[in-house]
């Protein structure tokens, strides 16, 4: 409510202070019209009072002409009707010539004694006129001027005067006057002006003015003795001569009689001491002139600076409104979610509590309470440590409490409480410091969460631990004991499979042998007495001697057959010769049988192990009966080379090739399966590329240990 | 006379050979052996014409006694005897210096020519021996690359066909088909880029492949 108050006082402030600005940008602005109005106000009136001296000294020459004509003296010389008539003459023709109101000769008594109005029914002739203050000063000598209303025509006028001196010139005669009209001044000179134009002699008469119902009205309040004083110069008639209104406030400014106010602005007229050309200007007039256009222009900006000023207050206040409504909320949620705060601070199943800076307990939750059996008010105000088992407290004292209320924050610190039951409970307490505006801390808030059972628990796990730990152990010996009578279950095997290979091989060298060695070398036997029978025989009895031979050739063939038999088996040559002469003999043997060029290359040998031997020889075999079994080759290429780290035996066919994952388990897998064997128990590394129709590509590597 | 030293492990076959060998009147055996040691005691203490060894003996085999008696007594010619049809045997036997070769199969009818034709410092090999080695020889050759890509019998069908053989005779001598040798020489034509049989002879006299 108070900001709203603010605000809209703000506004007001700020409207206030444009207006303000406004206004006195304004008013000063109306004050330079004024000044200007009254500088020009003076300059006419500069004007105004120059013609009109200019006007009313006019005649003065022309009187003084007057009073030097002869015919005026010659009345005074010798005053006859011929010389009155011939004066009078002269007067009527200055009169007109002159255009002149009057024009008249006054006597050294101040009577009327010729004038040009001696015919009109105003005529002068005989009037005395000594009563006017311009015979008292001709007859002195004085030529003088004078403004005053005639008292036989009632018209205004300017009266020049000058004495009529005799023919020497040295006494006065009479008074020469001659009269003329202001009216035409009058007309031509004031009338066009706007403003109020007084003319008034020295007392304050208005003799002249463009304002009909101003004349002979006195232009200020004028005491008795000022009134009968213009009564007695019969200057101005007969009055009566009003007081007309006008009074001054101020230098500058003049009230009329309603109040109207006017800017005053007056100005001496010369050679007529006293009297005053005056000029009142309306001032409302003047002030319409100048807030005239400044309102057509300043109007609409001010209208729409008040507009916007209006607008920016009503959005400004409504978002203050805003603002205010919005806080408002906030201090109703606030309020809400501290009443919710304490609801949840003492509601949580939490152990929580806030000490202040002694230690000494402020707030405790319900739970806290409710865990260690006391009641609240048993609780509030005394120490924390009170609650701790001694080991707890000296921790806290010596420890926790320094180091938290110097940096604010501690976490998980193991505490035990002993409830008021005297049991024990192991907690982990974490809290933090609640600071003030300044930083520091006042008080703290804290959680202590009971890890009794959590420790019980977790002793229980370690325990279960160590127990699976030793399992693990026990079963990764087991597993190694396993492992290493598996190394050796395959190490037999191997050495087994190396065993079966070998004796197998032996067996086959013993067969071969024997096939060899002993039916062979029978069955030569056999054919050398059989040919030495068909010799002997053919000369003694042909038909037994073709029997004979017949044995022979059936020997033959049985020598043949346990040849290719022995040879099948184990090839003598790989024994007796080495395995190049072996792999020779079996290329050249499969080439006799086959029609397949086999090209065999090798390099110079080193003499190697039977058994190595063996199992290159029966891999080139097995690898060129597949070959020759299924690939459709045209040429078969054995290589045995010796390259830094050993030997190697390349088997290579230009033929159909196959797959290696679909046709190693099928068609070759046998074959594939035993060679790789071979190789592995010969500690050879066996390697088999092959695509379809990329031919077939076999190698097998032996390292010799020591190299070549 | 030709005395001659028999050597071999089977006392039957040994038997055997003696009865073909002095069913020659030309020809007597005036020792013999069963192993290799005795073999070449014998050829040292008997100094006789001819020795005949049997390859495959127990002990010191026919090929070291062949080796030994050519650094020993050179003047005795060796003729190697042997179970073994294998070309490589003819090879290992003409290296350890043994004079000819003959297996015991065709003992009958080719030992008698052969010890007399070694005792008159001939060489006694039979045709397929002689082509075996002559094989070897050219395969020997380090520097005949170009043979290197030939198989045994595309060089056998390649050296026939220079010296003149026609395909049928080819194809008897090898016991293979007519239209298998076909097969060889085209084979052959390809792997060496030759148009015809007289390039081929061309290429092989060239590259010695063949002796004239």
């Amino acid at each position: 409510m108070r900001l709203r108050l603010i605000i809209f006082i703000l506004a007001m402030f700020a409207f206030l202070s444009a207006s303000a600005g406004g206004w006195l940008y304004y008013y000063s602005y109306r004050e330079a019209a004024f000044q200007k109005t009254e500088s020009n106000a003076y300059a006419k009136l500069n004007l105004l009072t120059r013609q009109f001296s200019t006007h009313l000294s006019e005649h003065i020459k022309s009187v003084r002409t007057l009073s030097g004509t002869k015919e005026l003296i010659r009345v005074f010389e010798q005053t006859d009707l011929n010389t009155i008539y011939r004066a009078n003459q002269t007067l009527d023709l200055f009169t007109r010539s002159m255009n002149l109101d009057v024009s008249y000769l006054m006597d050294k008594n101040g009577i009327t004694i010729c004038s040009s109005n001696r015919n009109a029914a105003d005529s002068f002739v005989g009037h005395d006129f000594s009563f006017r203050p311009y015979y008292s000063r001709g007859v002195k000598g004085e030529p003088s001027t004078y403004l005053a209303l005639g008292t036989a025509s009632n018209k205004r006028g300017v009266y020049f005067s000058h004495p009529v001196y005799d023919r020497d010139g040295r006494h006065i005669l009479g008074v020469a006057v001659i009269k003329s009209s202001i009216e035409f001044l009058e007309a031509t000179l004031l009338s066009k002006s706007k403003e109020t134009l007084l003319f008034t002699d020295p007392t304050g008469v208005i003799f002249m003015s463009n304002k009909p119902e101003y004349r002979f009205k006195l232009s200020w309040s004028l005491d008795e003795e000022n009134l009968s004083r213009i009564a007695d110069s019969r200057q101005f008639g007969n009055g009566p001569w009003e007081w007309s209104g006008f009074r001054t406030m101020d230098k500058k400014i003049v009230l009329d009689r309603q109040g109207k106010k006017y800017l005053y602005s007056a100005l001496e007229v010369s050679n007529y001491p006293g009297w005053k050309m005056i000029s009142l200007r309306d001032q409302k007039e003047i002030q319409k002139q100048v807030s005239g256009p400044f309102i057509q222009v300043i109007g609409p900006i001010v209208v729409v600076i008040s507009v916007l000023a209006g607008m920016l207050v009503f959005v400004l206040y409504q978002m203050a409104a805003r603002e205010l409504s919005r806080r408002k909320l906030a201090e109703k949620n606030l309020k809400i979610s501290e009443k919710r705060y304490r609801q949840f601070y003492h509601k949580t199943p939490v152990m929580l509590h806030s000490i202040d800076l002694r230690g000494k307990i402020i707030h405790v939750s319900d739970h806290w309470v409710e865990e260690m059996g006391y009641d609240r008010s048993e609780v509030v105000g005394e120490h924390l440590t009170r609650f701790f088992t001694p080991e707890s407290k000296q921790y806290a004292l010596e420890t926790i409490f320094p180091k938290f209320f110097s940096i604010g924050l501690c976490r998980d610190v193991p505490y035990t409480y002993v409830k008021k039951n005297g049991d024990k409970m192991e907690t982990l307490l974490s809290c933090y410091g609640v600071r003030n505006v300044e930083g520091k801390i006042i008080r703290s808030l804290a959680v202590s969460v009971d890890v009794t059972e959590k420790n019980l628990v977790q002793k229980d796990l370690e325990k279960a631990k160590e127990q699976l730990s030793s399992y693990s152990q026990d079963l990764e010996g087991q597993v190694q004991r396993r492992t290493i009578q598996l190394e050796t279950a395959q190490a037999n095997l191997k050495k087994l499979s190396k065993n079966i290979i070998a004796s197998q091989e032996r067996e086959k060298e013993l067969v071969a042998r024997e096939l060899h060695d002993h039916l062979g070398q029978v069955l030569t036997a056999l054919r050398i007495d059989a040919v030495w029978v068909k010799n002997y025989l053919s000369a003694i009895d042909r038909n037994a001697g073709d029997r004979a031979g017949k044995m022979s050739a059936l020997i033959d063939t049985t020598i043949q057959d346990v040849r290719d038999m022995a040879y099948r088996l184990r090839p003598r040559v790989l024994d007796d010769l080495g395995l190049c002469d072996a792999l020779e003999s079996l290329v050249s043997d499969f080439e006799k049988r086959t029609n397949v060029s086999c090209v065999f290359r090798h390099d110079d040998i080193p003499e190697i192990d039977k058994t190595l031997a063996t199992a290159l020889y029966r891999i080139g075999q097995e690898a060129v009966t597949n070959s020759l079994r299924h690939s459709d080759a045209t040429t078969i290429l054995v290589e045995l080379r010796t390259d830094t780290a050993g030997i190697v035996l390349t088997i290579e066919d230009d033929g159909c090739g196959f797959n290696p994952e679909e046709e190693g388990k099928t068609r070759q897998g046998f074959g594939l399966e035993s060679m790789k064997e071979r190789a592995n128990l010969a500690g050879g590394k066996f390697e088999m590329t092959s695509a379809l129709g990329k031919g077939t590509f076999v190698s097998c590597k032996i390292r010799l240990t020591g190299g070549l | 006379m030709i005395r001659v030293l028999l050597a071999d492990d089977h006392s039957i076959v040994r038997e055997g050979l003696r009865k073909v060998l002095e069913d020659d009147n030309d020809i007597k055996v005036i020792a013999e052996a069963p192993d290799g040691e005795t073999a070449f005691d014998k050829a040292i203490s008997e100094h006789p014409d001819v020795a005949v060894i049997d390859i495959s003996m127990p002990g010191m085999d026919g090929l070291e006694v062949a080796t030994r008696m050519s650094s020993y007594c050179p003047q005795i010619p060796v003729l190697i005897l042997t179970m073994h049809e294998e070309e490589q045997y003819v090879i290992r036997a003409i290296e350890a210096g043994a004079m000819g070769y003959v297996t015991k199969q065709s003992a009958p009818e080719q030992l008698v020519a052969a010890v007399k034709k070694i005792h008159n410092g001939g060489r006694y090999l039979t045709e397929k021996a002689g082509e075996a080695l002559a094989l070897r020889l050219i395969r020997g050759n380090k520097d005949k690359s170009l043979t290197e890509s030939l198989s045994m019998r595309e060089l056998q069908v390649l050296r026939k066909l220079a010296t003149g053989s026609t395909n049928r005779e080819i194809a008897t001598s090898y016991n293979i088909s007519v239209k298998t040798v076909d097969t060889y020489r085209s084979r052959l034509l390809k792997k060496l880029n030759l148009r015809n049989n007289s390039d081929l002879s061309r290429y092989a006299i060239q590259n010695k492949l063949v002796e004239f």
